[in-house]
Order: C-alpha cells, then sequence, then structure tokens
C-alpha cells in the first residue's frame, strides 16, 4: 500500500521536471524496480492511475511503464556475482551451488529513470 | 521530448531521513526502528524495557499508529516521554512524520528513542527514519515461515525478536526454522527469544544488546546498518 506515496512522490517529480522544462503535457513515464524493493507493479500502477486522473489534462493518459530489475547478489561460498528472478534472495548460486547468505550488490532501488513530455 | 531522470523514488524521505540521522546523531541519540505485523507485541516490549531500564537510561517513543493513541498511554505509565502519530490509514511512518514531531522531545535529555512503527511488515521497511537499526519482531502465532516471505525486513534489520515464546507449546511453530530463514536473509543478524508476558523471558539479553549499541553510539557515534540493505 505504500506504492500510494511512491506514486505520489512520481507525480510530483514529473511535475517538477514539465515546469523545468516548459512542456505541458506529460506522455509517458518509465520506472524501474529493483526486485528487493517490495514494490508490487500492479499497486503502483493501480495508484499512479488514481492519482494522474485527478491531477487535469497535463497526467491524462500517461503511459507508465516499470521495469523489473533482477536482483544482483555475490555469493558467499564463491564471490562470483549472479542475478537471480525478482523476489528471490534465497536462491542458490548458479556458479557452485551455495545457498544462502549471498550479498546483495543491487536491486533495492526504485527508480525514476526517463519521461517523455511535449 | 525526451527526458532523462535517473532519480530515486524515495530520495525525498530519504534526504529527510538523512538530516534526521544527523540531528540524532549531534545529541548522541540512539535510535531504533521498531517494525513487525499488528499484534506481534511491539508495545509488551517496550513497555517492559522501559520499566526495566528507566533507572539506567532515558527514553523516548514515538508511537505510530492508524488511530487511537491507546499505545503512547501505555507506555507513558512507565514514566518514559511519548509521542502519538497517527497515520489515519497510512500503512507506514515516513521521516516527514518523525520530523514534525521530534519538537516534542528534549533531544539533549535523551538516550534512547524508540519508533514503534505501524503495525506491518512489507511498507514501513522502505522508508528510512534516520534510525540506527531496524528492530524487527515475530510472534511465534505468525508461522515460521515469516522471513521467507518477507525476506527484505530479516534483510535489513540488526536484531530479530521472536516474540512469545511462553507459548511455543500450543503453536507449530519451528524456532530452529524461523532462524535458519532469518540468517539466510541476513547472516549477522541477532536472533533473542523472549517472551513479555508476566515475568518475562530472555529480556536480559535484549537489555544487553540496547546496552552495547547505546554504548556503541556514544563512544563511534553510530551503529553498523545500511538502511537500503545493499552493499553492506
Amino acid at each position: 500500500m505504500h506504492e500510494l506515496a511512491i506514486a505520489e512522490n512520481l507525480l510530483e517529480m514529473a511535475g517538477q521536471e514539465l515546469r523545468r522544462h516548459g512542456l505541458r503535457k506529460l506522455i509517458s513515464l518509465r520506472v524501474r524496480c529493483g526486485a528487493l524493493a517490495g514494490v508490487l507493479p500492479e499497486a503502483l500502477e493501480f495508484a499512479f492511475s488514481a492519482l494522474a486522473g485527478d491531477s487535469g489534462e497535463t497526467f491524462r493518459d500517461v503511459r507508465l511503464e516499470i521495469v523489473r530489475e533482477p536482483l544482483l547478489l555475490r555469493c558467499a561460498g564463491c564471490g562470483r556475482d549472479f542475478t537471480t528472478a525478482p523476489g528471490s534472495l534465497f536462491t542458490s548460486c548458479p556458479l557452485c551451488g551455495y545457498e544462502f547468505f549471498h550479498q546483495a550488490l543491487s536491486g533495492a532501488e526504485i527508480f525514476f529513470e526517463r519521461m517523455e513530455a511535449e | 521530448m525526451e527526458i532523462s531522470i535517473g532519480r530515486s523514488l524515495l530520495e525525498a524521505n530519504d534526504r529527510e531521513a538523512e538530516e534526521l540521522r544527523q540531528v540524532f546523531a549531534a545529541n548522541g541519540l540512539l535510535v531504533l526502528n521498531l517494525i513487525s505485523s499488528p499484534g506481534a507485541g511491539k508495545t509488551s516490549l517496550l513497555e517492559k524495557t522501559l520499566t526495566a531500564l528507566g533507572g539506567e537510561f532515558r527514553f523516548g517513543v514515538i508511537e505510530g499508529d492508524l488511530q487511537t493513541d491507546n499505545d503512547a498511554r501505555r507506555v507513558e505509565k512507565s514514566g518514559a516521554k511519548a509521542v502519538q502519530i497517527n497515520t489515519h490509514g497510512g500503512c507506514h511512518l515516513d521521516s516527514g512524520m518523525i520530523r514534525e514531531v521530534i519538537g516534542r522531545f528534549n533531544l539533549d535529555e535523551l538516550d534512547i528513542l524508540f519508533i514503534e512503527n505501524v503495525g506491518n511488515l512489507v511498507c514501513p521497511v522502505e522508508f528510512d527514519l534516520g534510525e540506527d537499526c531496524k528492530i524487527a519482531l515475530l510472534s511465534v502465532t505468525e508461522g515460521d515461515d515469516k522471513p521467507e516471505k518477507y525476506p527484505r525486513l530479516f534483510h535489513l534489520a540488526e536484531v530479530l525478536l521472536l516474540n512469545k515464546i511462553d507459548i511455543l507449546p500450543y503453536v507449530d511453530f519451528d524456532l530452529e526454522r524461523a532462524a535458519g530463514f532469518a540468517r539466510a536473509a541476513r547472516r549477522d543478524l541477532k536472533i533473542l527469544p523472549v517472551s513479555c508476558r508476566g515475568e518475562g523471558h530472555g529480556l536480559e539479553a535484549w537489555y544487553d544488546w540496547l546496552r552495547q549499541a547505546r554504548a556503541a553510539k556514544k563512544t563511534l557515534g553510530k551503529t553498523t546498518t545500511n538502511h537500503r540493505g545493499v552493499e553492506r
């Protein structure tokens, strides 16, 4: 449910960028969510469309693209880095089979990557 | 027109949390963010802790709940200063809410500030409040696979208190299994089985951890946690 707070931040940041560039209509946004970030894409989409719908013409029919980032782990056994499918902090290392305690190098971000506007 | 942004969507919260962290550090204050499901025993743990260590440390408490000031009133009976935040439906505390109430404490007259987050195993985890550590609570009525289902909290917490162990004989909760999942999420997680009921059980180990964390904060100026849990 904290996706609502994240959607609010997204709209606010997008508004700042529009003003900075003197643009009037937002067309699309791209957000990257790490697998560890605890964000449900469907919930973020829902929260965003609910908020955007109340924010006037500027934010009407904006396309929100949410890209799920895999988790980048460093194996606790062999020290090599590997990525895993979203959500699987407990994956075995594909290189040596070591099971647990891997170090998370990235995958916790919730990142506003880019937008398109006119 | 394409515009490249490259900003964290939590940056406003993180920035404010960092400012809070500096305010806390300037006062040598140890700040602990208590996170669990509703009913795991956060307030009971605070009642026990504040009563037992009230002569040793000066405590402040920020209570986060959707509604009511029941918890603030409960912990204030121990003599500690408590401030209630009502989120009115909001599922987590954020650093702006903490900043708004922080002026109601004399920070230089406190040793340890507890922030009891809204009962929720998911959302509060993403919002840094400027704390030194997150403390996770899990009660034995919740099921021993919770750390596997909700690994993020256990990945970030410094301490896991396994609460309500007095009723272990009546529930199918395997302490070793829960501890195994939690340690898989964080190898150096400190796991303390406790009960906050009646006389309490296992709480001395928790009090000792608090004493050590407070001493470390006072002498080193910080504890160890990296609140996003990466590159630790």
